[in-house]
């Protein structure tokens, strides 16, 4: 059977395939999308679960014939869009409206999206990385709590330092619907250093690289661990993460205090930012056996077996991603030449200029 | 809703019902002279619904998108927009009010079953790009329904309506009726394009993604690609109008899932979910 690469029919083909792609991927939760929703496949769906183990069907987007069709889809449109003109044009020029003209601009700017999508996803950095106030770290690989790099992606950019210096509520902001971080970033041994506000909507780009915040945040309060000889055997800020399931406890997380093995989990019940009125439940339990449960505020001492417990201050933390897209002009140039393109080659149509 | 709020939106559904029924009346008696009133019937309606949506807004202080109901209200709104406009420059589609006033009727009684409380706008949302990527995304919307809704017209069939002898005369040009539908869909897949690209910048601004799977992201999607499938059957193919009208329907449900069913089945992250 031969093909023509220049055909409609592969066009609808290829997008019909493509079509059925994504509606597969709307009904089977994406890994890399549903990071809360872990869900059994084996119990689900027994031994049929090879089927989409097999074929990536769980992670669709990132798989190589997403892109092959895509790939395929783009070639089809260069074939087929240069070959009607083509025809039209040594046929008789006069012919040629504007909505070839717009036809045209439309399928090469789909196109242009399509590589660009392409490049993007093969060179793209994306990293969100979570910081207590008062933290700051230096740029690698294990401080980001989620991590995406394009196959191409080339480690080569310069480091940054990174300082959390202070979370912003709504009421620190003019009682606008806005929570920021405040945040240090600092070229790594240079000592060239940007203080900047980032607020939802307004990233900071620095070295190549976006801040965005992008609205998660959380508390991190500071436990202190006491022993019987009354020295504080551990201190530290603890990040309690957020639960996204719906109808759990948003703000609860465990921390296991080093040497001895005490299992201690917070949750925090924050009140309008107002460290005062902020309660904790505090759960200590050591082998599966519980010492300790009950609702503290800042500052007060739990007491239980020779330990003490006290919880005396309390920090925000929140989410920065930190994103590299390069070919992010050529998408969105392409995206309003597409529209441009679509307006030229239909409009006509519709309001009649343009018969044949 | 305050009672102001809710006088505003009931009276609009049932001026929408009352059109419906002048234009039945209207067909069934043979009274020419009564059709100018089903004209005002739906300019009142139309008046009604934007006093609501302006009452809204100075009440919410943001413009009627925020939640579910108060995309669908704009949704009807544009549709009625659409369609006035369209009377306007075409005196011959008296008959087209039926279609249009039902589906406005239908999205009504949806709308009301919704919860009208006013949501505060999460931070993300306070920028102009709401503004752009809403408006956009209930235009188009609403463009894609008024073509389904003439479709439906159009699957009754020229001869059928014409063999009753009191509709027959106000029957519209099937031919001009079949372009139409294609000119309001061709008008939806530029508006749901722009929704689509404003939605992808505003994405990367305020996350870092210019497109995430989101399901209405992905849904909108799909429709687009429908919609622009559907264009195709009937410029590049040629195929009957009928088919066109089915697939139009078809393609029209995709696009009620994605921008107010979305949320009935997923976890999105945009904000009526």
């Amino acid at each position: 059977m031969k093909i023509n690469l220049a055909s409609t029919r592969l066009a609808f083909f290829l997008i019909g395939l493509l079509l059925s792609l994504i509606v597969i991927s709307a009904i089977i939760p994406q890994k890399e999308l549903a990071e809360n929703q872990i869900i059994d496949w084996h119990e689900l769906l027994g031994d049929n679960y090879v089927i989409i183990e097999k074929l990536k069907l769980d992670q669709i987007y990132e798989t190589p014939y997403f892109f092959i069709v895509i790939g395929l889809l783009a070639l089809n449109l260069i074939f087929g869009n240069i070959k009607r003109f083509k025809i039209i044009y040594k046929t008789d020029k006069t012919l040629i409206k504007a909505r070839h003209i717009g036809s045209i601009i439309f399928h090469l700017s789909l196109v242009l999206i399509m590589v660009g999508v392409i490049l993007n996803y093969l060179y793209k950095f994306d990293g969100a990385l979570a910081l207590i106030e008062g933290q700051s770290v230096v740029d690698n690989e294990h401080i980001y709590s989620h991590i995406y790099k394009g196959p191409l992606f080339e480690d080569s950019y310069k480091r940054f330092e990174i300082k959390h210096v202070k979370f912003l509520t709504d009421y620190e902001l003019n009682n606008t619907p806005t929570n920021a971080c405040e945040r240090s970033v600092k070229e790594n041994q240079i000592a060239r250093e940007q203080k900047k506000i980032i607020t939802t909507n307004f990233p900071f780009s620095y070295l190549g690289l976006e801040f965005h915040f992008d609205q998660k945040f959380g508390y991190a309060p500071e436990l202190v661990f006491i022993d019987s000889s009354n020295t504080a055997i551990f201190k530290s800020f603890i990040r309690i993460a957020i639960q996204e399931h719906p109808g759990q406890a948003k703000h609860l997380d465990y921390y296991i205090i080093p040497n001895t093995n005490h299992r201690v989990t917070i949750e925090v019940f924050p009140k309008n930012n107002s460290i005062d009125s902020t309660l904790y439940k505090l759960l200590v339990e050591k082998d599966d056996i519980l010492l300790y449960e009950d609702t503290v505020r800042t500052g007060d001492t739990a007491y239980f077996q020779n330990y003490k417990v006290v919880i005396p201050r309390l920090r925000n933390w929140c989410y920065i991603n930190v994103v590299k897209s390069p070919f992010l002009t050529l998408i969105f140039t392409s995206f309003w030449l597409a529209l441009i393109g679509m307006t030229i080659g239909l409009i006509p149509r519709v309001i009649g200029t343009d018969k044949k | 809703m305050n009672a102001t709020e809710a006088l505003f939106f009931w009276s609009t559904t049932l001026f929408l019902a009352m059109t419906f029924f002048i234009v039945l009346l209207a067909l069934m008696f043979k009274k020419e002279n009564v059709f100018k009133y089903a004209n005002y019937s739906l300019l009142t309606a139309f008046a009604t619904l934007s006093t609501f949506g302006i009452l809204r807004w100075t009440l919410t202080g943001h413009p009627p998108f925020v939640t579910l109901f108060e995309s669908m209200i704009t949704s009807i709104w544009f549709v009625l927009l659409f369609f006035i406009l369209l009377l306007k420059f075409n005196k011959k589609t008296v008959l087209l009010i039926l279609p249009v006033s039902t589906i406005t009727f239908l999205m009504m009684g949806w709308a009301s079953s919704l919860s009208s409380e006013a949501s505060e706008l999460s931070a993300a949302l306070t920028n102009i790009w709401l503004f752009i990527h809403a408006s956009f995304a209930t235009a188009g919307a609403s463009s894609f329904l008024i073509g389904a809704s003439f479709s439906i017209l159009y699957l009754l069939g020229e001869e059928k309506l014409k063999s009753y002898e009191r509709i027959a005369p106000k029957v519209p040009e099937f031919k001009n009726l079949s372009k139409m539908i294609l000119n309001f869909l061709i008008f939806g897949l530029i508006l749901w394009g722009v929704m689509i690209v404003s939605g992808a910048i505003w994405a990367h601004i305020a996350w870092g993604r210019y497109w995430a799977w989101d399901p209405i992201e992905l849904w909108s999607l799909i429709s687009w690609l429908l919609f622009g499938l559907v264009i195709h059957t009937k410029i590049t193919f040629k195929i009957s109008q009928n088919l066109f009208c089915k697939l139009t329907i078809i393609a029209a449900a995709t696009v009620v899932f994605a921008l107010w069913g979305v949320g009935y089945i997923y976890n999105t992250i945009h904000t009526y979910g």
